[in-house]
């Protein structure tokens, strides 16, 4: 026990509310959030090549003078000096004003507006599975270690867990969508428009693609939980003072054993719900992810910095809303440990 | 209802660790099993109950006979269903941590009401262990420890059992509480079994006591008994070897270690280190067998009276200059949501040759104190002098010479000291940081070793080879090896078995007179710093409430907390 701990119950503790709780983490987050923005904006600009080399062939480039190149650079602002450029983005930002397309022209936050719902669609549905799948395996797994049993579970997770997202995609394109021809491999509807039925086809194999990917880890999580939990002191007590197995599990062992899975997959999704880049490429679905790997690929600085802006958010609210749920499940944060 | 284990012995993996037990608890009656680390006592009771680990074998019986219910017997019980909670209640070991931490006291009550069958209210249940309704709706992180442990009797008690089986109910409570726990648990009238290694503790409360020593009985005694009469020369030794708050009693030490799990010797176990064993006791296993009012395995019961164990040494001469200055320390500790004063104005000095005890229980400030006289944490507000150099203001290169004046040993021996370096490399890591030649170091590990007790024979060990009091000499003399003017010994002997640690103070005893060294020793024990320091200071909410010298603060304590620390380890 450290003396710090030690020292902490003697004395009287000033109390704090909810509200002011509630307004310091929002506060934190804020400040996290500008300095998320500030790395957004100078990340790109550090990568290698420009925007204009991209421009147009490397012979037209080459034919441009001097002058021109400037010309190019002042009509996009990316020949301003750097920090005008930073005001600038702050200022679009705060405006949900992103700037138009380097690429091709459109206007960013309407391209964002378009990818966005695809993409969470998309994400929301492997997200739910992953979450089931993976957590109730984690369950029986933690349980049935706790029996001696239950190691080739764990290897299967970790095999599973390894498999490269763009091969396991790969595989079910030339599985399902080749040789058997059962489920679309490409975009997210068919050629008659927007169906129910069609969306749900085009779904299938970018969402096993993710869920597949996705359980190995939630899986191993929710298992090394449960092992912890079940031999975590109240829980030995709990069986010592002859409480029955099925109602252990249910009652003492399952919410500790979820707390930090909560927080995982809270985080999970924040990272998630900004597209995932592999999958949408490789099905080509129109989301974020393939959004933001287009932007990078032609170094389309606006782009780029709109869909790190919706990462950014995407992360950081999250990590907000697992901070303000954490509390609901652990009466412990309720009050940050004061009485 | 009565309890009569009868030839219980367990082992784990063919390692013997109980070793035909008989033992009987009578009705109304609250027995105790009582031994040191390693002795069986938890595997015996664990046994009765069913929760030993999978690989563990057990043998013999444990019949459990009531009015209410028929005869049972727990050796061959397989299916548990309906014992536990509600035929025998259990207090599991650390308690203070097993309760549920999601759920509310009042569920986790109605829990086990519903679950036993109790016919109780859980304020009923509150009410029994001397708690109020108004703990109902709390959480056990709300709680105090002594709370928390009240709660789990309460719920051991939900299902109305025939006997209560207490696994070390007073471990981690502040002295003062823990007579409170037992007093409850002895005034609760049902048929209990107290599993403890805290003997002298347990004497106001229990009505008999069965003393284990790997894995065997030594003695089982009726504690009216205890103080008079002849007994095993291990219970004599370890009523000895706890320390009397009357400075006028001497402090004695059990030499040598128990035998680990499965290395019993031959004969009776104990015999390494009895001072009167025979040469029978190395050849052949004394049974028990009744001497006066008590039961006692041993052969040489006529000569019992005789066996007189090693006394902790006073100091022989006055302290000299001062060495370490401490005036008028604060210290504060923020965190986010609160401000902790951990400090208020502590004033302390140490002399050369002077052992100075610092006793508070927790929370009263005495490790943050320790911290600030190694120059680990700054104070807030205060002078820390070393000798004539001051430490309050100094940093990087000067701080680490003044540190490198001041020897540190650690409360837990078994975390101290790297498990994967020799003893020798422990010892004389504290000179390669020095960037002491290296020529000179081996003439310094093998002082050090040898002021601190050990024989050059340890140094290519690795501390797994250790007993605890071993490794905690071997820390000592890591603290030693630079030649420190100050030792700090923070809990030294805490983790320690009641046996050895008279043995620790004995040779910080001695390194503070041979070297001149000045020691602050801190503890929770006031007993042990009344036998073992010079001068006491008593710290409560961070602030001196009494100082003075042993016999001083024996005798006429001026505080009234210094006397309820007194009375909580009077034995």
């Amino acid at each position: 026990m450290s003396a710090i701990q030690a020292s902490v119950p003697a004395t009287p503790v000033a109390r704090r509310g909810r509200l002011t709780f509630l307004g310091g983490r929002v506060l934190e987050y804020l400040a996290v959030l500008i300095v998320a923005l500030t790395l957004n904006f100078l990340l790109p600009r550090a990568l290698p090549g420009g925007p204009l080399k991209l421009f147009g062939s490397p012979e037209a480039l080459a034919r441009l003078t001097a002058e021109e190149r400037a010309q190019i650079a002042t009509e996009y602002g990316f020949g301003d000096p750097i920090h005008l450029q930073f005001l600038d983005y702050l200022h679009s930002v705060v405006t949900l004003d992103l700037g138009t397309s380097l690429s091709d022209g459109r206007d960013v936050t309407a391209a964002i507006g378009d990818a966005l719902p695809w993409t969470l669609l998309l994400v929301g549905t492997s997200i739910v599975a992953t979450t089931l799948i993976g957590i109730t395996l984690g369950v029986i797994g933690g349980i049935r270690r706790r029996e001696g049993k239950g190691a080739f579970t764990l290897t299967g997770a970790i095999v599973v867990d390894s498999i490269p997202q763009f091969w396991l995609a790969m595989l079910l394109i030339v599985w399902f969508g080749v040789k058997w021809q059962i489920a679309p491999t490409f975009g997210a509807t068919g050629p008659d428009g927007t169906t129910v039925a069609g969306l749900a086809q085009h779904l299938v194999l970018p969402v096993a693609t993710l869920t597949i990917t996705g359980i190995g880890y939630i899986f191993m999580y929710t298992r090394s939980s449960m092992l912890s939990v079940l031999t975590s002191e109240p829980v030995q007590h709990a069986h010592a003072r002859g409480i029955p197995r099925g109602r252990l599990v249910r009652r003492h062992v399952l919410r500790p054993a979820l707390l930090p899975v909560h927080t995982l997959i809270m985080l999970d999704i924040g990272f998630l719900a900004a597209g995932a880049i592999v999958v949408e490429t490789v099905f080509a679905y129109p989301g974020l992810g393939r959004l933001t790997f287009g932007a990078i690929a032609a170094r389309d600085y606006p782009l780029m910095q709109g869909t790190f802006l919706v990462l950014t958010l995407m992360v950081v609210l999250m990590n907000l809303l697992a901070d303000l749920t954490y509390p609901l499940l652990d009466p412990r944060a309720r009050t940050g440990g004061d009485r | 209802m009565t309890l009569s284990v009868q030839d219980i012995t367990v082992k784990y993996g063919g390692r013997l660790a109980v070793d035909h037990i008989d033992l009987e608890v009578a009705d109304g009656e609250v027995a105790a099993i009582v031994g040191e680390s390693g002795c069986g006592k938890t595997s015996l009771a664990h046994a009765l109950v069913g929760l030993l680990p999978p690989n563990a074998e057990v043998s013999g019986r444990g019949v459990l006979r009531s009015d209410r219910h028929p005869a049972l017997d727990l050796g061959a019980l397989k299916d548990w269903r309906g014992i536990r909670g509600r035929r025998i209640g259990i207090v599991p070991q650390g308690a203070m941590s097993g309760l549920s931490p999601i759920h509310r006291v009042e569920t986790q009550l109605r829990e086990m009401l519903t679950l036993h069958e109790g016919s109780s209210e859980p304020t009923d249940l509150l009410e029994r262990v001397g708690l109020s309704a108004g703990e109902l709706p709390s959480y056990p992180y709300q709680l105090s420890g002594g709370q928390r442990q009240r709660v789990a009797i309460a719920l051991s008690l939900a299902g109305d059992p025939d006997l209560l089986i207490a696994d070390e109910p007073t471990t981690g409570l502040d002295a003062v509480v823990q007579g409170k726990v037992l007093k409850l648990i002895s005034s609760l009238g049902i048929s209990t079994l107290i599993v403890s290694h805290d003997m002298t503790g347990l004497l106001p409360y229990a009505d008999r006591i069965a003393v284990m020593y790997a894995g065997r009985l030594a003695e089982v005694v009726p504690v009216t008994a205890l103080h008079h009469g002849r007994h095993h020369p291990y219970t004599a030794g370890l009523l000895a070897a706890t320390p009397s708050t009357d400075r006028s009693a001497t402090w004695a030490s059990i030499p040598g270690g128990a035998p680990a799990i499965g290395e019993l010797p031959t004969g009776c176990c104990f015999a390494p280190r009895c001072p009167i064993a025979a040469e029978e006791c190395h050849t052949e296993q004394p049974l028990l067998r009744v001497v006066g009012e008590s039961e006692v395995a041993c052969h040489r019961m006529d000569v019992a009276n005789t066996a007189t164990y090693p006394a902790v040494p006073r100091a022989t001469s006055a302290c000299g200059s001062p060495v370490l200055t401490m005036t008028g320390i604060r210290h504060t500790y923020r965190s986010r949501s609160r401000t902790t004063i951990a400090l208020d104005g502590v004033d302390l000095e140490v002399g050369r040759g002077e052992i100075i005890g610092l006793v508070g229980e927790s929370g009263s400030g005495k490790s943050t104190l320790a911290r600030i006289a190694l120059g680990l944490i700054r104070p807030t507000a205060g002078r820390v002098r070393l000798g004539d150099d001051e430490v309050t203001g100094a940093r990087g290169q000067r701080l680490r010479a003044l540190q490198r004046r001041v020897g540190f040993v650690h409360q837990d021996p078994y975390d101290s000291l790297h498990p994967g370096m020799k003893v020798w490399s422990l010892i004389a890591e504290p000179l390669v940081i020095a960037r002491v030649p290296r020529g000179e170091r081996a003439a310094k590990v093998r002082a050090a070793l040898a002021s601190a007790g050990l024989p050059d024979s340890l140094l290519d060990g690795f501390p797994g080879q250790l007993s605890g009091g071993q490794r905690q000499r071997v820390a000592i003399a890591r603290s030693l090896v630079n030649d420190p003017e100050l030792v700090v010994a923070d809990e030294a002997s805490s983790m320690l078995d009641v046996s050895t640690r008279g043995g620790i103070a004995t040779t910080l005893r001695s390194v503070a007179t041979e070297r001149g060294l000045a020691v602050v020793f801190v503890t929770h024990d006031m007993g042990e710093a009344i036998q073992s320091c010079d001068r006491i200071v008593v710290l409560r909410h961070g602030k001196v409430v009494d100082a003075g010298t042993c016999s001083q603060i024996s005798s006429s304590p001026d505080h009234e907390y210094t006397a309820q620390l007194l009375a909580a380890s009077h034995h």
